[in-house]
């Protein structure tokens, strides 16, 4: 149950509500605020899930996803997309990036962490 | 190079056949020659077997005689003369088979006793004055030692040996002691003892040692056979024994030598045959394929002739067309023209050819009757079309061409050949109707501007309205733009406002979990009306955001197969507790167990959720129900509800932006009053439409239909 997760997201207050659902869950978090911080700790710690924000200051989601998925690391590694509600085409264009999945914003705080779960199991 | 070429040679049937004729004749006659040498010292073999015997005999007839004249002397010495000579002489010949007579001698040289007296007359003969006994018996008193003479013609007849002993007492010669064997005797046994196919000639002879002279003992004649001598070595002289082969036998090495060359012949024969076959073959096809040829040629010579002629036909008929008559290859390349086009275009047939021809089309015609060449080629089309020549003197010939095309045995197109006719005349005719025309068409305008004249008043009129038509025109794209505005700032704005109400909403689902602490009833009431008021906010953000995206043309759609009976069960399933808590029953009648849709899933997933959330939210009683169908590719869903239903006059506001029906129903039924608007268009953009069926009091049906496939 000791899994890694890196959360790459810029919103602060997002950030804090995503790592504390997760650390009560019993995961390890590490964190990232920008894309090129969460490209440089996945390399270095190698984390088994990443849940990655689409709206980032440096570069999008998706981006994000194709250089994960160029980038050597394992394949194994789940990456999941958050993202909002509205932006049609989002999650395809996301899965097509070379994400595992997607949960949508805003999170149901009930639910969220069984719904990373069982796209990690998937 | 050299062993190459010999090599070449040996594939010549002739040269091969040689070879192998002159390698087998070789080898057989080897054979046939070492088989020969065999069967010769066979030969020679029987020849020394028979000389080793005669030889043996002759020795034990020599030891015999020495013998029996030695008891003879001995006799005669002891008492002198016997007085039975009969007797002991028919002992002495009883010693030997080849004993014929026993002789005594005396000291004079005269026969005194003979033994058998029968046939040998021979008493009284005196040995040492006969020519032929002289010499002998002389040596023989000389040596005073045995001797044999012969070969010696006896008194009785026939040729004998006399072997001699010479008798002394007390040193005196007194005569001699003699035996006489016939030699025919001797060989006469030879010849019975032979069995009959190994029958030899002899000859026996003594060799005179001084002179070297021959004497014969038997009569055989066998000068031609003198190499047959075989030397005896004798104590009384040297003799020569011929044993000479009476049948030479056949030498059957001859049959192996002539069967050698026999099979030398017939093998090198079948090997030049069948080395040759191949050759003659060649022969034979290479003599068929040039009666072949010839024949051909005679047949493309006929053939060539008939076209020669048939183009002399095309020819003539041609040039004296009284149409113009062109061919060309297709890429234009016209390669004929007759006497009639060369008239009309007043160019010689060699101008004409190759691109030639383009130069005399009017220059008007020019890159439309290329364009419309070049397109009947690329679609193997035959073309029509009318142009003008315009010759060197400035004439016009206006023509109407046909281009048929002409086709080879594999249905390609190799060219045109094509016909012009000269319709000048005609088109002059029409020229004459159109000016005809144009005079009337004057005549008519003069009487037209009498009526425009007070047409004009009527315009002027109208312009005066079309200004203040402009200005209101203005006034709508102002108010258009304005719109765009609002759209674009609505957009930006719901951004930034969904991002804090995520914390809002996301944070008080975090407390009512309790996972910082526990909450007591009334502050868990109240976080649950913030976070109820907080997810009601977000759906009004999103509606807005929706349509102000349709509004600014911004929404995007996508399109992926997905099935869609799994996203209404999807829909239902959310909606059911909402259902369920007004009493409300979700019933579905679905006639297709299985369908694939091509569209936005979670537009379309948006779309039912609006639809029939609408459809509980304005319903008390009864049921809901959601009928499925697939007809002609097109899928079919309808929601029908038993709900307040909807005024006929009301039904056209129904999917107009921000407008609720009846303002009093807003308190009673929460909403943006956009789902509806939002769906149409989504529905719309997804290729789909959307129609209500309506009775106030008694209930709603919407009908929605999606293609299955849209593009």
């Amino acid at each position: 149950m000791n899994s890694t997760i890196l959360i790459i997201e810029d919103n602060i207050q997002n950030m804090y509500m995503l790592s504390y659902l997760l650390t009560s869950s019993s995961y390890n978090v590490i964190k990232a605020y920008n894309g090129i911080d969460g490209l440089n700790l996945a390399n270095k710690k190698h984390p088994e899930i990443i849940l990655v924000d689409i709206q980032l200051p440096d570069m999008d989601g998706y981006e994000i996803c194709s250089r994960l998925r160029s980038s050597g690391l394992p394949k194994s590694i789940v990456v999941i997309v958050v993202t909002s509600h509205a932006m049609g085409g989002d999650q395809e264009k996301a899965i097509e990036a070379g994400a595992n999945g997607y949960i949508e914003k805003p999170i149901n705080p009930d639910t969220f962490v069984k719904q990373m779960e069982s796209i990690f199991k998937a | 190079m050299r062993k190459s070429i010999s090599f070449f040679s040996l594939k010549k049937p002739l040269v091969l056949g040689f070879f192998v004729f002159l390698t087998l004749l070789f080898a057989t006659q080897y054979v046939s020659y070492q088989e020969y040498v065999i069967n010769n010292s066979e030969e020679k073999q029987k020849v020394n077997k028979q000389v080793g015997l005669i030889k043996e005999k002759l020795q034990s007839l020599v030891m015999d005689s020495y013998s029996a004249t030695k008891l003879l002397e001995y006799i005669v010495e002891i008492n002198g003369v016997p007085k039975d000579f009969n007797k002991i002489a028919a002992e002495l010949l009883s010693r030997s088979k080849y004993f014929d007579v026993v002789e005594l001698v005396d000291g004079n040289g005269v026969i005194t006793h003979v033994y058998p007296l029968e046939n040998n007359e021979v008493i009284g003969f005196n040995i040492l004055t006969s020519a032929e006994g002289r010499s002998g018996s002389m040596a023989t008193i000389k040596r005073k030692d045995f001797f044999i003479a012969g070969p010696v013609r006896l008194k009785q007849g026939g040729v004998g040996m006399v072997s001699r002993q010479p008798l002394f007492i007390d040193d005196e010669f007194v005569g001699f002691a003699a035996v006489v064997t016939r030699i025919s005797t001797f060989f006469n046994e030879l010849v019975l003892e032979d069995p009959e196919e190994n029958r030899f000639i002899y000859q026996l002879s003594k060799v005179n040692t001084e002179t070297g002279i021959e004497d014969f003992f038997l009569e055989s004649d066998i000068s031609p056979y003198k190499d047959y001598a075989i030397p005896i070595e004798m104590s009384i002289g040297e003799w020569k024994l011929y044993v000479v082969p009476l049948q030479k036998p056949f030498n059957t090495a001859i049959w192996s030598s002539i069967i050698g060359v026999l099979l030398a012949f017939v093998s090198s024969w079948i090997v030049w045959y069948f080395a040759g076959r191949s050759a003659r073959l060649n022969n034979l096809i290479s003599s068929k394929l040039s009666e072949q040829e010839k024949q051909l040629k005679l047949v493309y010579e006929i053939t060539s002739e008939k076209v020669k002629k048939s183009e002399a036909l095309f020819r003539s008929l041609a040039s004296n067309a009284q149409v113009a008559i062109f061919s060309a290859d297709k890429e234009g390349m016209v390669n004929y023209v007759n006497d009639e086009w060369m008239k009309y275009s007043g160019m010689s047939f060699k101008e004409a050819m190759g691109s030639g021809w383009i130069n005399a089309l009017h220059p008007e015609d020019k890159d439309r009757v290329i364009h419309v060449w070049q397109q009947a080629v690329l679609y193997g089309s035959d073309f029509n079309l009318e142009l003008k020549f315009l010759d060197k003197k400035g004439n016009t010939t206006w023509l109407i061409v046909k281009g048929t095309k002409l086709i080879d045995a594999q249905n390609n197109i190799y060219g045109y050949i094509g016909t012009a006719s000269d319709i000048t005349e005609r088109i002059h005719s029409e020229k004459e109707l159109l000016s005809y025309k144009n005079n009337l068409e004057k005549l008519v305008g003069l009487r037209t501007e009498e009526l425009n004249d007070s047409k004009e008043a009527l315009l002027n009129l109208l312009e005066d309205i079309n200004l203040q038509s402009t200005e209101l025109e203005k006034e709508k794209v102002k108010a258009q733009s304005a719109d765009l505005m609002k759209s674009a700032f609505l957009a930006t704005m719901s951004h930034e406002l969904r991002t804090p109400m995520n914390s809002i909403i996301g944070f008080t689902g975090i407390l009512l979990k309790e996972l910082a602490g526990p909450l007591n009833s009334e502050q868990k009431k109240q976080l649950s009306m913030v976070k109820d008021s907080g997810s009601h906010l977000l759906g009004l953000i999103n509606d807005v955001l929706d349509i102000s995206k349709i509004e600014a043309g911004k929404l995007r759609v996508s399109f992926y197969p997905f099935n869609y009976l799994e996203t209404l069960e999807k829909t239902i399933d959310f909606l059911m507790p909402q259902a369920s808590k007004k009493g409300l029953e979700l019933r579905t009648e679905i006639s297709n167990l299985d369908i694939t849709l091509v569209s936005d899933e979670r537009r379309i997933e948006q779309i039912l959720l609006n639809i029939l959330s609408n459809a509980i939210k304005f319903s008390e009683k009864g049921d809901v129900r959601i009928k499925v169908n697939v007809k002609d590719d097109v899928l079919i869903t309808q929601i029908i509800d038993q709900g307040i239903g909807i005024d006929k006059k009301d039904i056209d506001k129904l999917f107009i932006p921000f407008i609720q029906l009846q303002g009093g129903l807003n308190r009673k039924h929460e909403g943006t009053g956009l789902g509806l608007a939002i769906s149409k268009n989504l529905i719309e953009k997804l290729g789909g439409t959307i129609e209500v069926e309506s009775e106030l009091e008694k209930g709603s049906t919407f009908i929605i239909k999606f293609p299955l496939k849209y593009s």
